[in-house]
């Protein structure tokens, strides 16, 4: 039990910095798209995103039976079943964001940082708004009942 | 090497939103898990908890990996050609990432 609670602690720091991480990098790309690049934080943000994404997956992953047991089967599904959907919804946008992490880091080392595709800026704006969504789902849901 | 880029992650987004809908859509050789037993099965008997997402998610995580790797190798030498297939498989991949959210979202919805 307490190392069940230990990775949820540390799965929402984790999810903390990488909504932290993915919202500067669409942000500085942005900029850079006006003409002010950053060439070093337009290569650290989507590296350090993509190892947050990692440790968030990993410790997911092993929170998940728990939850799906001891939470979603025996309270959620009773008494808030809309909480249950929002909690899928939210795994299953995790897993579709990965591509787009992993084409964000490869775009990002590759690319000239002065011009950015649009390819890399849509990566970068649909992470973002992808990572805040489940952060915000995330929360919700801990709010209703956790681990 | 831009083009390269483009083409070898627009390649591997596409092929995991496949694959993501693929397994959502006819569960064709999904692993389940059954958190109370504590064992994995291609048949999850009824009346048991069973989870489908870790063999869904680490496929399409796994296959988007791959196919990015791949088209990085395979890619046309040519700049102009790389890049025109670079815009088709980022159209694609878009198009199916779209579909895949806009699924679930119904999927979920009409299951609860």
């Amino acid at each position: 039990m307490f190392w069940i609670k230990l990775g949820l602690v540390l799965h929402t720091i984790a999810a903390g910095a990488l909504t932290g991480s993915v919202t500067h990098h669409a942000l500085v790309l942005a900029r850079a798209r006006r003409g002010q690049p950053s060439p070093r934080l337009q290569r650290l943000y989507p590296a350090v995103a993509a190892g947050c994404y990692l440790v968030v997956y990993v410790l997911g992953t092993l929170i998940y039976p728990r939850y799906r047991v001891a939470v979603r089967a025996e309270w959620l599904d009773d008494h808030a079943p809309w909480a249950s959907v929002l909690f899928d919804l939210k795994e299953n946008l995790a897993t579709l964001l990965g591509p787009l992490v992993l084409a964000a880091v490869v775009l990002s080392r590759t690319e000239d940082p002065a011009r950015p595709s649009r390819a890399l800026l849509g990566c970068a704006a649909a992470v973002a708004l992808g990572v805040w969504l489940n952060l915000l789902a995330g929360l919700i849901v801990v709010s209703m009942r956790s681990v | 090497m831009s083009a390269r880029a483009r083409f070898a992650t627009g390649a591997g987004t596409l092929a995991a939103a496949t694959v993501y809908l693929v397994t959502t859509t006819t569960r064709a050789g999904v692993l389940f898990y059954l958190p109370t037993r504590g064992e994995w099965t291609f048949k999850p008997p009824t009346g048991v908890i069973a989870m489908d997402w870790f063999a869904r998610s680490n496929a399409t995580l796994l296959v988007g990996a791959l196919v990015t790797w791949a088209a990085w190798r395979l890619a046309p030498t040519d700049p102009k050609h790389c890049a025109r297939w670079a815009g088709r498989w980022w159209a694609l991949g878009w198009m199916l990432l779209a579909w895949s959210a806009a699924y679930t979202v119904l999927w979920l919805c009409v299951r609860h």
